[in-house]
């Protein structure tokens, strides 16, 4: 039907218009992607136009008065300390979350890439680090909120040990609550670092390890120069994928501590839910939204320099 | 076109959003026309209604209404389908479409219908909803489908628990009472029976038996909810807020205002601190969910739990080995009342055919239908002829409803916008409390002035 279209349009032009035959190639391109297209801008570029609009005005369901306010609630941002209190746990996630992850996701895929023992065991314990991946973040919160309860199995071990006289509140301490948030997170998302930087090292070619060897190099001086720089492109990309996964994150939150105790796990993103779900405040709402959106529209930059940045023989 | 270019025009492009959206106003909503009709909020000595006169649809027309309900999620569609079926035909001019969610989809799908103008013709309520629907212009008035349809059978048959027959809010009759929830302690009868224990009637006599549970025979005598996010529903009425109606005081005003910063709110704070302090309840508290509070109680951990009257299936499905029943009221040193709530059926603003609304209303709230739905189900109904019946009357938790119902003390859970951020703050500020971040003093002067502004920014 498409190739009948485009002969029609070859012969009869489009309202008596003949185009050219490089344009008329780039059309029938661009009919192809156009439902994609289309349907990004739905889901991804009127949401995001949505909100800025609702973060200009006073915007209540059901009412009819509905004034253009500017910058008002964007003024508030610098006023609401739970705001910036919620920004600094979620830099602080994001940061310590990626730090953690890439950096248990190197040694284990350094350990699986090595000939440390055969590869049906290599292959086994492959398959036994992608496990926690494959939970859902939901059911993930609700198998830790059981086993960090009081009488979860975590605290039934540490006490019969004797390492604790007796049973901590791990998600309702205002010390550790953001900590465990965090430590589950790096638990669950540690195997997308580990495959990704797997990958990226059996990408190595071996002619490098040969000739690096004729050079008389150590283990250490061939990943230190060589296995290093290779893997900085992927290194870079799952570092900044995580940061911002990190800092965006909501699902555990809500889930293990509600943002709790004493706003001590609060997040940037459920700070968000509350002040747009709980109080219905829809357009301080939307400016907090803007406010993320613009923090994480930097890190992709940044990426995106430091990804051209690492790659120079590109 | 290189990626610099690409970030300019995308940064112009939202700043040019900003100032021409912004300019952008929404279409106005049409308001209801409220009718000059006395508040329906008297119990049934007040003056009877004018006849009734016919307002549902002639039998040329049918006409069709929805019904938006989350219990059958639960329940299952059976008995919902017999209902239904049972209505149309006693109306065979009306038609219910009914839809189905679950609890924890009811109020999203209610939110984002009230947003785009669709409410379904009938729907499930409750207090604080009725508040925030109401001020959205979500609910349809029903005064005037009330004067033209009840009659005398209809006021003798619903709402004759306690003071209110239906959901209102400043002045709008937005809500007709179903389902009656009353909030109190239910306890291990055989617990109870075979350690020769008497039940507390007041909360100081309720303190010392946890003191002695502790001290006699090294258990906890309760678990309490006050983690986030699950706590923030239970800390401010079921616990705190019941104890100052005892002691004769008050959490919010009859405008909705905090009415806490007295002796008796102050009391309350350090009433179920000095259990917290004193290791009289389960340990962290204020990371206990409810799930795991109702397995303590069902698995016989403690022999007390605050709750509603589902407790009793709860525990029968979790394999509880014990009857579970309901306490008498515990009183305080004024009074006697406990924490209670209703659950409503409203009608939504839009909807084309109120009068046929309201006669399903009307059939839900009937003698045969809520009889049916506590037998089936063992559901607590605002309609008294279920608690007549001897089979409900033997019951060890239904039982005991009509009398806690008919105390005037009671604290009816408040229709607030906002409830919800409001009840979350208490129970931040509480949790300051238990965690010695505040003295009571400075959390409750906080929780105050939160209190007014999460009211004023609604």
């Amino acid at each position: 039907m498409a190739n009948k279209m485009l002969i029609l349009f070859k012969q009869k032009g489009f309202l008596g218009i003949r185009v050219k035959g490089r344009v008329r190639q780039q059309i029938t391109g661009y009919l192809f992607v156009a439902p994609a297209v289309l349907f990004l801008v739905a889901i991804t570029f009127y949401p995001i136009f949505r909100s800025i609009q609702l973060s200009v005005i006073d915007y209540s369901i059901g009412s009819s008065d509905q004034p253009f306010v500017g910058m008002k609630y964007y003024a508030k941002l610098f006023e609401d300390e739970y705001l910036w209190n919620a920004l600094k746990h979620s830099f602080y996630f994001g940061f310590t979350g990626f730090v953690v992850t890439v950096l248990i996701g190197m040694i284990l895929a350094v350990l699986l890439n090595s000939n440390w023992t055969t590869l049906r065991v290599r292959d086994f314990m492959r398959g036994l680090f992608v496990l926690p991946w494959m939970f859902s973040t939901t059911v993930a919160a609700l198998m830790w909120g059981l086993i960090l309860h009081r009488d979860g199995i975590l605290n039934s071990y540490l006490t019969q040990l004797g390492l604790l006289e007796r049973p901590i509140a791990f998600t309702g301490d205002k010390v550790l609550a953001l900590p465990v948030v965090i430590a589950i997170f790096v638990w669950k998302d540690t195997p997308f670092a580990m495959v990704m930087i797997l990958a990226a090292l059996k990408s190595v070619p071996m002619d490098l390890y040969d000739a690096a060897k004729v050079d008389g190099a150590s283990s250490w001086q061939y990943f230190r120069y060589v296995t290093v720089p290779l893997m900085m492109p992927v290194v870079l990309t799952v570092s900044i994928l995580v940061f911002i996964w990190g800092f965006g994150h909501y699902d555990l939150v809500k889930v293990i501590t509600g943002g709790g105790p004493l706003h001590r796990s609060e997040v940037v993103s459920y700070y968000l839910y509350k002040v747009a779900f709980m109080q219905m405040d829809f357009s301080y709402g939307s400016a907090i939204s803007i406010l993320i959106f613009v923090i994480l529209l930097l890190f992709a930059i940044l990426y995106i320099r430091a990804y051209t940045r690492s790659r120079p023989w590109q | 076109m290189n990626r610099r270019h690409i970030i300019g025009w995308l940064s112009l492009l939202i700043i040019l959003s900003m100032i021409i959206t912004g300019c952008a106003k929404e279409t106005a909503t049409p308001q209801p026309e409220s009718t000059s009709l006395p508040e329906a909020t008297s119990p049934p000595e007040a003056t009877s209604p004018p006849e009734a006169k016919p307002t549902t649809p002639t039998e040329e027309e049918v006409v069709e209404i929805t019904y938006f309900e989350h219990f059958s999620t639960e329940f299952g569609d059976e008995w919902f389908n017999k209902i239904i079926a049972n209505f149309e035909a006693q109306h065979p001019n009306i038609k219910v479409n009914r839809i189905s969610k679950p609890w924890g989809e009811l109020w999203p799908s209610l939110t984002a219908w009230a947003q785009s103008e669709e409410m379904p013709d009938v729907f499930a309520t409750h207090g604080a909803w009725l508040a925030i629907l109401s001020e959205w212009n979500a609910l349809y008035d029903l005064r005037e489908v009330i004067e033209e349809n009840a009659d005398d059978e209809y006021i003798e048959n619903t709402g004759a628990m306690g003071p209110y027959y239906y959901g209102t809010y400043k002045g709008e009759v937005n809500g007709a009472t179903w389902g009656y929830f009353v909030y109190g302690l239910f306890y291990n009868v055989e617990f109870f029976e075979e350690n020769n224990i008497e039940l507390p009637g007041t909360w100081d006599e309720f303190e010392e038996l946890l003191r002695d549970l502790r001290d006699e025979k090294d258990m906890y005598g309760i678990s309490l909810v006050w983690s986030l996010p699950e706590g923030y529903s239970h800390f401010p009425y079921l616990q705190w807020g019941w104890w100052v109606t005892g002691a004769g005081g008050k959490v919010y005003d009859e405008n909705n205002e905090p009415a806490f910063n007295t002796p008796e709110g102050k009391s309350g704070l350090e009433y179920w601190k000095r259990l917290y302090d004193d290791d009289l309840i389960s340990p962290n508290a204020e990371a206990m969910t409810v799930q795991q509070a109702r397995g303590d109680f069902c698995s016989g951990k403690v022999p007390f739990i605050i709750d509603g009257p589902w407790i009793k299936g709860t525990c029968e499905s979790l394999g509880g080995e014990f009857t579970v029943a309901m306490m008498p009221p515990i009183c305080g040193e004024e009074t006697c009342g406990s924490p209670v709530t209703f659950q409503y059926l409203s009608v939504g603003a839009n909807s084309e055919h109120p009068e046929a609304a309201f006669e399903f209303i009307k059939y839900m709230q009937s003698d045969e239908v809520t009889i049916d739905w506590g037998k089936t189900f063992g559901m607590s109904t605002a309609n008294m002829a279920y608690y007549e019946l001897p089979e409900t009357k033997e019951d060890p938790v239904l039982g005991m409803i009509p009398e806690i119902a008919a105390d005037k003390d009671n604290m009816m859970i408040p229709a607030i916008t906002n409830k919800d951020a409001i009840d979350t703050m208490i129970l931040e500020e509480w949790q300051s409390i238990l965690l010695e971040d505040k003295s009571i003093d400075d959390a409750i002067a906080d929780m105050e002035s939160q209190w007014l502004e999460l009211m004023t920014e609604f």
